[in-house]
């Protein structure tokens, strides 16, 4: 007999409506992120490893794809917390569905990601005065929240190119080769040679397939690169740590110095020592090279 | 695939040719299954070295629940004669597998993913070449399918219940990892009320569960990666390592059938066909049984002769 290793609590009206009112459960939730998050990762770098070992040719594709989909997981988590940020008291909680996430990493490709948004999603700290200090050191946070921004546009990018990739790829994985397209057309679409010289001059692919639609007539051809699998490992490091620096500077139960806040070390990439000294000393930011969680 | 229709004259050169799109779609898929049956295999060898062992659990719950749900899929697509070229019959797909069937179509369903309504078709001739007489060994055969359609019918239930038992988990899992760790647990205050009380976990993992987006939630699922558990991934691995790899050969060897008999009828040529690929779960076997399946494995088991 089957045993289900899963217990459902029904939580009373009175908490529910207390939940609604405080936020108090989704900040907690929301806190508990460093596990999940850490742990998607560890599994893309670890597909990696493995595939840059393997030399089964479809072993290789497979892990790839599997890069991919959990790069677009990782950006989703991303995804959630922007939406918390903006909208705390409407999005209690999670439920970015797949048009909601259109949405956003659309608007968010395009640059909708302010400054002024971006300080408050790191709640980052603003100093008063006009000293040089105070001045040089909003000028390194202004650079910080540029590096967000510049994150934020690169996860939202990646998730516009992959997220149908990663849902082909979870849900219904067929595909035709390159020879079996060829075969099933017999070469009489216009457009074949064109597509071949294409195919042929793309460096670097782990594999190339074709999908059909047989509604359009359309054969639509995708190359999986050794660059996709490289941006996807890219953007899983990157959003794993800008969810720990979102928990790690936002008000979690549980945090043993709330006043701290962290910078880790996507967001001072290409800052100058001096910027990052300013940031420290006067800023009193806790420069990070690498997320303590990820171990 | 098109040739689970009665074959009752020997196919045409566009009929063998207009199986070949859908028939190298599958094969793709049955392939991707296989791959990713090596992938649960991998996660489960390092279970053991996980840093983050619940999240590593659901790891392997997540790899487990998509290989029920694509393994699912090609049943249906092959019993249904669902045509996944076209963009509404694959969507319908992640419906399809959930829906309940009429009792007659669910009687049917594994002779139809397996094709062995094909079976009926085989000329007397071709048992005789075997060395049986016909109908005596129409009788075995049918017998042994009848039980092998009753396995994997059985097998596809556990898989079923499996899939809605999880499902919630896994849902939240793939869908942005809506999934925490930390455990709830209820509290009375006084006579009348509760508190509920959320701690971080590393041992359990919980779901928050809302009648509608957006709103609070009116449920925990929690869940525990114990004995339990374990025990599930084990029987639905067990069922998953007998059906995949035969459902991969049984794809694989489906092209090389249709690419032999493209190239005979090219050729103007009618030889044996390499063994109509069917296969069979049926254990345990009588001496007789066995005595008739090695020689349909040994011998070609022709569909269609100039006597048929």
């Amino acid at each position: 007999m089957m045993l289900m290793s899963i217990e459902r609590i029904v939580i009373p009206t009175h908490v529910r409506d207390e939940f609604a009112r405080s936020q108090h459960l989704v900040l907690h939730a929301l806190g508990s992120w460093l596990a999940p998050a850490a742990s998607t990762y560890e599994l893309v770098q670890a597909n990696v490893r493995r595939l840059e070992t393997t030399v089964d040719d479809s072993e290789k594709a497979f892990l790839g794809w599997e890069v991919v989909a959990a790069a677009v997981e990782l950006a989703e988590l991303v995804a959630t917390l922007i939406l918390h940020t903006r909208h705390p008291l409407t999005s209690l909680f999670h439920s970015a569905d797949n048009q909601t996430l259109k949405a956003l990493f659309a608007s968010l490709a395009a640059d909708d990601f302010s400054q002024s948004e971006g300080f408050r999603f790191l709640r980052l700290r603003s100093l008063r005065g006009f000293s040089r200090e105070t001045i040089r050191t909003m000028a390194a946070t202004g650079r910080v929240v540029e590096n967000l921004r510049i994150a934020v546009n690169g996860i939202s990018n990646f998730w516009l190119i992959h997220a149908d990739n990663a849902r082909w790829f979870r849900h219904l994985p067929m595909s035709l080769t390159v020879d079996e397209a060829d075969e099933i057309s017999s070469g009489e679409h216009p457009s074949h040679e064109t597509v071949t010289r294409e195919i042929e001059a793309t460096a670097n692919r782990v594999e190339t397939l074709a999908r059909m639609d047989e509604s359009t007539r359309v054969l639509e051809y995708t190359a999986l690169r050794m660059e996709d699998i490289r941006a996807a490992r890219q953007v899983a490091a990157t959003a794993n740590e800008l969810v720990m620096n979102w928990i790690s500077n936002n008000p979690v139960d549980g945090r043993p110095r709330p006043n701290e806040r962290w910078l880790f070390q996507f967001l001072t990439h290409r800052l100058t020592d001096a910027e990052k000294r300013a940031l420290e000393q006067h800023g009193h930011y806790i420069l990070a090279e690498r997320p303590a969680n990820t171990g | 695939m098109a040739t689970t229709s009665s074959p009752n004259a020997p196919p045409t050169l566009a009929d063998l040719r207009g199986v070949l799109p859908r028939l190298y779609l599958h094969r793709s898929f049955v392939r991707r299954i296989g791959q990713r049956l090596n992938y649960l295999e991998r996660l489960l060898r390092e279970h053991g070295d996980a840093k983050f062992p619940v999240f590593h659990a659901l790891d392997v719950l997540y790899c487990t629940s998509v290989l029920i749900e694509q393994l699912r899929k090609v049943y249906e697509l092959i019993a249904n004669h669902v045509d996944a070229r076209f963009p509404g019959a694959r969507k319908s797909l992640d419906s399809r597998i959930n829906n309940s069937r009429p009792p007659g179509q669910h009687a049917t369903y594994q002779y139809r993913a397996w094709l062995f309504p094909v079976l009926d078709h085989i000329p007397d001739s071709a048992f005789a070449r075997l060395g049986f007489a016909p109908e005596h060994a129409r009788g075995l055969l049918q017998e042994i399918v009848r039980r092998t359609a009753e396995r994997f019918g059985q097998e596809e239930e556990e898989l079923r219940r499996f899939a809605e038992g999880y499902g919630e988990i896994t849902a939240a899992h793939k869908h942005g990892r809506a999934i925490f760790a930390t455990e709830p647990s209820v509290s009375a205050t006084t006579e009348k009320t509760v508190s509920v009380n959320m701690e971080a976990s590393t041992s359990v993992a919980t779901v928050l569960c809302s009648d509608s987006p957006g709103t609070p939630p009116t449920s925990f699922v929690v869940f525990r990666p114990d004995e339990a558990f374990w025990d599930d991934i084990d029987r639905m691995t067990a069922i998953l390592d007998i059906q995949v790899p035969r459902l991969v050969d049984f794809i694989e060897r489906f092209v090389v059938v249709v690419h032999a008999a493209i190239r005979q009828v090219e050729e103007g040529r009618n030889e044996p066909l390499p063994t109509f690929p069917f296969f069979l779960s049926g254990e345990p076997y009588t001496a007789e049984e066995e005595r008739l399946l090695d020689a349909i494995r040994t011998k070609s088991l022709r569909l269609f002769d100039e006597n048929t």
